[in-house]
């Protein structure tokens, strides 16, 4: 497929929103600029952009807004883009529908990963054909033999633990919450934090050479967890 | 009347007298005119023991109008008024004097008495006498006659003791008679003895009665006819005369003598008590000490249960209820109505309760704390069952209320200079952290501005390797604003009046990893090695300050090691906290700076900043956050050279797992 895509960037500041644009313009995207949230909205209806960077910190709308309605007819992906501390608006957003975040001030290297994260799972998912097996580095989950090794070594996980990395795996590159990966392995009434961190903790030690040196699964301070790509 | 400018100084005689209170009006108005102070001054001689159940109340509703008015009441001892009066007089300097027209009926001994105003105007030339004149001229005012008003005293003692004295007395007559003396020295014997009695006993009827009985038993022994009462002579009436003399005169000595001595002995307890309180309430600090030392004493010595307010009620405080071990329920004390009384006196400066003009119902006495025009607090006595306080015990009760308002005023102050005190340091700390943060903000701004100004002013003329390096400068230049923008961030998480932070249980190994992530990202080519207990440890933290202190620790450890450096991060469990270590192998820390590094920034100011460039900020945001935390932070060189920063964060204490 060789036609450019399609990104719609909601920006209010016009520096930022410049040289947003020209990275992404130089890396042959198709971009779409809308300073507010009306504009955005109206531009994503009729123009059905591949990716939508929505920025929080809006005048007129607030971004979780905008990301409830543009989710209640697409699936697209939408990637916000935040200050670091609130990292209370970037878990709201991201269980409101936000596929991932970044955060400001972020390098072009790092928002072109995202980007091309972002596309690669709409793709899959339109694609609708399952992985069999996926491999990152030295690590290879084999899903339907469920087997997963590290350096061609099977590491023995608990169910906990292998539905845990396979639903990372099966997002890879992208944040998942906390609170979601709760409610997908413990279901939606119960609080497992702890059990999350301690589960977590388990797989790192089973599949990281240092757990405090994570090259696959990587925290995202105050929002949730994140299985690495290739891409960075 | 104009107020006139001249200082007049008034006093106004009181006593039991309806007349005094009229005189303490013509006090009061005139002290008004003349804007000064006036005295109400009661003289206590012997007369005073003897007064009647309404003398006393009179003088004491004399007592209280006084002090309504704005008077001070003082009372003096002496048994002659005059003087007593004309010596206060002299030492307080005052120019007018008011007396009520004594009425006395003009006697056989009143005749040559002078009345206390001629005593006074003799005693005091230099001082204006004013005689008010009583309209209300029957008489049924009366003074007490002395002697026959005064229960006599029974006791045991005293009726041995004549006794013994009067056999003595006989026994040692009776010998003189033996040995052939004459009668006359029998009677001086006598008379010895009535004096002796006089002079032991209480009160007057042991002398009268020892008067009485010498005359019968010289009668019976030595006159004749011997062993018998009869022929009763001319001379005896006038030896009986005499004893009895002799006895009125000694026993009133004897009485004045005890009066006085009793008194001074009640006044040097007085001020012992006061001085014993002064000095305990200087070394109490307290507010809530101070009232319980307060109360002690009051029921100590009032023997009363007392409550003491150290705030309005009405303003929601509780007072401070003390019980006096005899007295029952003391509830009542700490009733609403009870409460509104209090409440009435804070508002209004005055006294009020029971025995008072105010709220006369009240079982308890009130009585502001005043200090300088301000009320501090307010105490209450209980007064059950109609037992008011009488005019004694209010002076000395004044007293330790001004000791206690002292004290409470002191508290005060001192607690207002420590609050400023703390205000002062975070207003300091403020400016400080200001200053700092503008400096090390113009620096790297003064570099972007130099390069991007550079690169568009010289665009042609420069090389496209020395363009790259000034964008690269840029860019670095950014990155630090970025990372310091971020520390002061950090710190408005922490809130401010309270300084606390919210924790979450975290994987301390998570925060770890994030931070060391990031710094791998700015500085691709350094060598950090980590390391993480075995078992997972959990502790409650704000993650991302955590992180940011982390991320500082391992930029400061970067930025002074030169390139070839290695670093070092530990983390591990000591019982219940949770140790960090950031360690590297650089130059460590200089000496000096040692013992500053972590308290305040830029202490230093001859030291350029440059080189330190912000190393205070980020260290001190650091201290800040870990403090924060209730954790604990340190600096050390490493013996095999480096530096070792290391924080404690407490296992305990964590708020909901919410993440």
């Amino acid at each position: 497929m060789n036609h450019k895509l399609l990104i719609l960037l909601v920006e209010d500041e016009t520096v930022i929103c410049n040289f947003i644009s020209t990275i992404l313009t130089t890396h042959n995207y198709n971009v779409i600029k809308a300073n507010n949230g009306k504009d955005a909205i109206s531009l994503a209806t009729s123009h059905c952009p591949d990716l939508i960077l929505l920025d929080l910190g809006l005048p007129d709308m607030d971004g979780e807004e905008i990301i409830k309605q543009i989710r209640s007819w697409s699936t697209l992906p939408i990637i916000v883009v935040s200050a670091r501390e609130y990292e209370q608006d970037k878990v709201r957003a991201l269980d409101l529908g936000a596929d991932d975040y970044i955060t400001k001030p972020f390098g072009t290297s790092e928002l072109l990963a995202r980007i091309r994260t972002g596309i690669r799972h709409s793709n899959k998912m339109s694609n609708n054909s399952p992985e069999s097996e996926i491999s990152i580095g030295n690590l290879n989950i084999n899903y339907e033999k469920r087997i997963v090794k590290v350096e061609d070594k099977i590491v023995h996980l608990t169910p906990i633990e292998y539905k845990i990395i396979t639903l990372l795996s099966k997002n890879i590159g992208k944040v998942l919450t906390h609170e979601s990966i709760i409610k997908e392995i413990w279901g939606p009434f119960i609080n497992e934090n702890q059990a999350l961190r301690v589960n977590m903790a388990n797989i790192r030690r089973k599949i990281e050479k240092n757990p405090a040196e994570p090259q696959y699964i990587i925290t995202e301070v105050g929002v949730g967890y994140r299985m690495v790509d290739d891409e960075g | 009347m104009d107020k006139i400018t001249e200082t007049r100084k008034f006093l106004v005689c009181i006593g039991s007298s309806p007349t005094s209170a009229k005189c303490i009006y013509w006090a009061e108005k005139n002290a008004e005119t003349f804007s000064s102070a006036w005295t109400a001054v009661y003289v206590e001689s012997d007369e005073g023991l003897y007064l009647k159940d309404s003398e006393k109340k009179s003088l004491q509703s004399n007592m209280e109008l006084a002090t309504q008015l704005g008077g001070e009441v003082v009372t003096l001892n002496g048994h002659n008024i005059a003087m007593a009066v004309a010596e206060y007089a002299k030492r307080t300097g005052t120019t007018d004097i008011a007396v009520g027209k004594s009425r006395n009926k003009k006697t056989f001994i009143n005749i040559f008495k002078l009345d206390l105003e001629d005593k006074l105007m003799s005693l005091l030339p230099d001082v204006e006498i004013h005689v008010l004149p009583d309209h209300n001229i029957t008489k049924t005012y009366r003074k007490n006659p002395k002697i026959l008003l005064i229960k006599p005293v029974l006791t045991w003692k005293d009726t041995g003791i004549t006794l013994f004295t009067l056999i003595c007395a006989s026994v040692i007559s009776l010998f003189l008679n033996r040995i052939h003396i004459e009668n006359e020295n029998m009677i001086l014997m006598y008379i010895l003895s009535v004096l002796i009695i006089s002079r032991v006993t209480t009160g007057y009827i042991y002398g009268v009665a020892g008067s009485v009985f010498s005359v019968l038993i010289f009668n019976y022994l030595f006159a004749e006819p011997y062993y018998s009462f009869i022929a009763i002579q001319k001379g005896d009436l006038i030896t009986f005369t005499i004893m009895l003399f002799v006895a009125l005169t000694t026993s009133t000595l004897t009485v004045r003598v005890k009066a006085q001595a009793n008194y001074a002995f009640e006044r040097e307890k007085r001020t012992e008590i006061l001085y014993e309180i002064n000095k305990k309430l200087l070394v109490t600090t307290g507010l809530t000490n101070i009232v319980h030392l307060t109360n002690e004493y009051i029921i100590k010595i009032f023997r009363r249960s007392v409550i003491f307010y150290i705030s309005d009620p009405f303003n929601g405080a509780e007072g401070i209820l003390m019980k006096y071990e005899e007295e029952e329920d003391m509830d009542f004390m700490m009733s609403e109505a009870e409460k509104a009384v209090a409440h009435w006196v804070f508002l209004n400066q005055k006294r009020a309760g029971a025995g008072t003009e105010v709220q006369m119902a009240s079982e308890v006495f009130y009585i502001p704390v005043i200090s300088r025009g301000q009320v501090l607090g307010v105490i209450g006595l209980s007064c059950m069952n109609g037992s008011f306080i009488d005019q004694n015990n209010l002076l000395f009760l004044r007293m330790i209320v001004s000791i206690a308002a002292m004290a409470l005023e002191r508290q005060q102050l001192s607690d207002k200079q420590r609050i400023i005190l703390v205000q002062s340091e975070k207003e300091k700390m403020r400016s400080n952290l200001l200053r700092a943060v503008s400096h090390d903000l113009r620096t790297p701004l003064t570099g972007i501005l130099g390069a991007s100004s550079t690169i568009l002013e010289n665009s042609d003329t420069l090389d496209k390797d020395t363009k790259l390096n000034l964008i690269s400068n840029i860019k670095e230049e950014s990155q630090w604003l970025i990372r310091m923008v971020e520390n002061l961030l950090s710190v408005t998480r922490i809130n401010g009046e309270s300084s606390e932070v919210r924790k979450c249980p975290e994987a301390a190994e998570e925060i770890v990893a994030a931070a060391i992530g990031r710094t791998r990202k700015r500085f691709k080519d350094c060598k950090i090695n980590v390391k993480v207990p075995d078992e997972l440890l959990i502790v409650p933290m704000d993650g991302i300050l955590i992180e940011q202190v982390i991320i500082n620790l391992l930029e400061n450890a970067i930025k002074h090691s030169g390139v070839d450096i290695e670093i070092n991060v530990d983390v591990k469990k000591e019982q219940d906290t949770a140790i960090f270590e950031i360690s590297d192998n650089g130059e460590g820390i200089t000496e000096q700076d040692l013992p500053y590094l972590l308290d305040n920034f830029n202490p230093k100011k001859e030291k350029a900043s440059d080189s330190s460039r912000g190393m205070g900020i980020g260290l001190s945001i650091c201290m800040s956050i870990i403090k924060a935390h209730h954790g604990k932070m340190e600096v050390e060189n490493n013996i095999s050279g480096g530096a070792i920063f290391r924080f404690a964060l407490p296992l305990e204490g964590g708020t909901d797992s919410e993440s």
